[in-house]
């Protein structure tokens, strides 16, 4: 027997066992390796890249699986892009990723591409991010083409609130104001349609306009779901002290202090007066940090008024409040 | 301790712990079809006929099961990741001397046979480290396989590999 006239099941198998490099290197063996190379799946890969680089109005496509790295290919040029993705033919028929980073260029020829790049590509998870309107409408497109598998999306600005209930559900939606630099009020029910909608979900900078009964009925719909979800978000100053309150708690609370379905976790300042209070109930911790009992707004580095914030886990949930946003 | 006979392709008979049996999927599901686990079943009077394995190659096998005895069993192999693969020592050392014989192979097709994810996971993984880091002549020259390329086609392949970094 030799390795060519093993049964074509465990060709296979071997395949899947191999690196991208040595696949490379294995097509300049013999015509039946070309051909197995090809035709066969390259077994499962945890990292895949693909980005763009621009400069002087030339867009550079870069892809890296896993440790193997291509390349540049320029997306102006027709032959090198047509060249590049019947390589990637003649290199597997397909390809299991754990995690799929894509960071492409907002042009429909890179869309074009990385389709093409991507048939036959099972991906269990898509990273992807955006930083304004029009470049979260690319990502959302992109991300339809794949929906079998989970989706983080990162956004650096609070896109239009009628935009948001058309995403799809995400694993992870991070919502931040790195883009745009400002800080917005959202809505309660924005809040609780995001929860329903997604699975874990932070929100920075920003701010979400919560009651202390607001906060009850999230605490309610994290405690009672099943799933392990985390949650975090900013609230208006003073929310967390009335929440608290209204749970019968306050600064003379201890750590094991319990009310009603509520168990004081982890109780301490962490400086002046700011607080860091983990309440428990049920399966779910709800952690409220940088806040203070005496409804004082502070102030950071560089003048930046600070939110009070909750998390909550559930397995875990954390809130937040900031004394940022003061009126 | 209870012994189970395997009969090989070739009529040899080996003795093997029944709680090394577990390893394979193939036996075990023989194990339960054949009762041999209930105590009135005389288990040394029931041998368990192999025919797609020759004797040599299921000393082998034995030998290797031996040495994993205990090892947790895997479920599948399609979502190993490539690069975490390792052969440890042990095994490298066992499958190296007839890596590039049609020894490997055959005790490859085997646990396949027999279902031993283990062995065969490692079996693979060995015959793909061999070609890591190789070009395709020693590949070639390694597993003597004949090279059938022309000039051109070689080069055009060279020429698309060259995509990588």
């Amino acid at each position: 027997m030799d390795l060519l006239a093993l049964p074509d099941v465990f060709l296979r198998m071997l395949m899947r066992k191999m690196t991208i490099k040595d696949r490379l290197r294995l097509r300049l063996t013999c015509r039946a390796l070309e051909r197995l190379v090809a035709d066969s799946h390259a077994g499962f890969f945890p990292y895949l890249f693909l980005g763009s680089h621009e400069m002087d109005g030339w867009i550079d496509l870069i892809i890296h699986i896993d440790n193997a790295r291509f390349k540049r290919v320029e997306l102006d040029r027709e032959d090198k892009v047509e060249a590049f993705i019947h390589m990637r033919h003649r290199l597997f028929s397909g390809i299991s990723i754990g995690y799929f980073e894509m960071k492409n260029h907002n042009d429909n020829r890179a869309l074009d591409f990385a389709i093409k790049l991507l048939d036959n590509f099972e991906i269990k998870r898509l990273c992807t991010g955006a930083s304004y309107e029009e470049d979260l409408e690319n990502k959302l497109q992109h991300m339809s083409h794949f929906p079998l598998c989970k989706y983080q999306l990162t956004l650096g600005f609070l896109p239009e609130s009628a935009k948001l209930p058309a995403f799809p559900a995400m694993d992870v939606l991070s919502i931040s104001s790195n883009y745009t630099r400002e800080i917005r009020a959202i809505p309660a029910q924005t809040l609780f349609r995001l929860m329903n909608a997604h699975r874990q979900l932070y929100i920075r900078d920003h701010y979400v306009c919560l009651s202390a009964d607001d906060v009850k009925s999230v605490v309610k719909i994290l405690s009672h779901d099943k799933r392990e979800r985390e949650i975090r978000f900013d609230v208006e100053h003073s929310t967390i002290t009335k929440c608290l309150r209204n749970y019968g708690f306050s600064e003379s609370s201890v750590t094991g202090e319990v009310r009603g379905s509520f168990e004081v976790g982890k109780c301490s300042k962490s400086g002046g007066d700011m607080n860091v209070v983990e309440l428990r109930i049920f399966d779910c911790s709800i952690l409220f940090s940088e806040f203070s009992w005496m409804g004082k707004r502070r102030v950071v580095g560089g003048g930046r008024m600070l939110n009070e914030n909750i998390t909550l886990r559930n397995k875990a949930i954390a809130l937040k409040t900031t004394d940022s946003i003061g009126n | 301790m209870v012994l189970i006979t395997l009969v090989s392709s070739d009529e040899q008979n080996f003795p093997v712990e029944r709680e090394l049996l577990k390893q394979s999927g193939t036996i075990e599901t023989l194990i339960v079809n054949m009762n041999l686990d209930d105590e009135d079943t005389d288990a040394a009077a029931m041998p368990i006929p192999l025919p797609n394995v020759k004797g040599d190659v299921l000393e082998k096998v034995i030998q290797w099961m031996e040495h994993h005895k205990g090892d947790p069993v895997k479920e599948g192999d399609n979502e190993d990741n490539n690069a975490e693969i390792v052969v440890p020592q042990w095994d490298d050392d066992f499958f190296k001397p007839a890596m590039y014989g049609s020894k490997h192979l055959e005790l490859t097709v085997a646990a396949s046979y027999l279902d031993i994810k283990n062995l065969l996971t490692l079996s693979c993984k060995a015959i793909s480290n061999t070609f890591k880091g190789k070009t395709g002549p020693q590949i070639r020259e390694e597993w003597g396989v004949p090279n059938e390329f022309t000039p051109e086609e070689e080069e055009a392949i060279r020429k698309e590999n060259e995509w990588s970094e």
